[in-house]
């Protein structure tokens, strides 16, 4: 007597066409996980840095609206075109961190090949903060002696903006 | 014997399911592009606005350098800048 099992699994069919579907599944998403990766930094070197600098400006801004007179009425910032970066020097008046009292400081922003950085300095303290450190061209132009255009840019944007002195 | 496995319907409604998956995250990584290119729109336009105001006391609005204001897209002429972006369309500075 001859005994017969008879399982119900898939088919060859079946399993091929499964392998062939899963096949190409682990190929689209391989290749998704690539892109999202590459995306991600994309998303971070360019489009993300690109809003900081943006608020640097503003944060450069905020400096410059906030420095002190010279006599004659001009506000005190002075600009140094160095070989691989630009200085731009801003005297102001701030809250010491260590006593808490208004003192005069020397704010000096730094754009250049080293990145962008802004270093304060008063006789109690020197503090820099790196806001970034990929290298940038920058340069600035003074429009008709009171006006100041400080210009940023890398291979991927050119910004710039214009202010008040 | 009966063994109880996937059935072809069955794999192919979780082949669905990663695919409608990988979608949104597609989808997504789109709209995160879209709403920094908009936040950028947005910073290059105040600045725009803010170098237009200095730039037309000293009657200069040649400087305005188009390039510096990407990705907004923007058209200077002798007296006035208007922003051609789909977002901001219909706003032009004029110089009084």
């Amino acid at each position: 007597m001859t005994r017969r099992n008879h399982i119900t699994a898939f088919t060859l069919l079946e399993l091929l066409i499964a392998l062939t579907l899963s096949g190409l599944l682990i190929v689209m998403i391989n290749q998704q996980i690539q892109n999202s990766f590459f995306v991600d930094s994309r998303y971070k070197n360019q489009l993300e840095y690109r809003l900081k600098i943006e608020t640097i400006f503003d944060f450069l801004s905020a400096d410059i609206s906030q420095s002190s007179y010279f006599p004659d009425g001009k506000k005190s910032v002075k600009t140094i075109q160095g070989v691989e970066n630009i200085k731009i020097i801003i005297k102001r008046f701030g809250l010491s961190p260590i006593n808490k009292e208004i003192s005069g400081m020397t704010v000096i922003w730094t754009l250049g090949s080293d990145g962008i950085s802004r270093t304060i300095r008063s006789d109690s303290m020197s503090q820099t903060r790196y806001f970034s450190t990929k290298k940038v061209s920058s340069g600035y132009k003074n429009i008709d002696g009171s006006t100041l255009r400080v210009i940023i840019e890398n291979d991927d944007f050119s910004k710039s903006k214009l202010f008040l002195l | 014997m009966k063994s109880n496995g996937f059935i072809l319907v069955e794999l192919l409604v979780a082949l669905t399911i990663c695919a409608i998956t990988m979608g949104l995250f597609v989808h997504s990584s789109k709209n995160r592009a879209q709403m920094l290119i908009l936040l950028e729109e947005n910073y290059s336009s105040e600045r725009l606005k803010n170098d237009f105001l200095i730039l037309a006391k000293i009657k200069k609005i040649d400087e305005i350098n188009p390039k510096h204001y990407l990705p907004l897209e923007i058209e200077v002429t002798r007296n006035e800048v208007e922003i051609k972006s789909k977002r901001l369309k219909n706003i032009v500075l004029q110089n009084d």
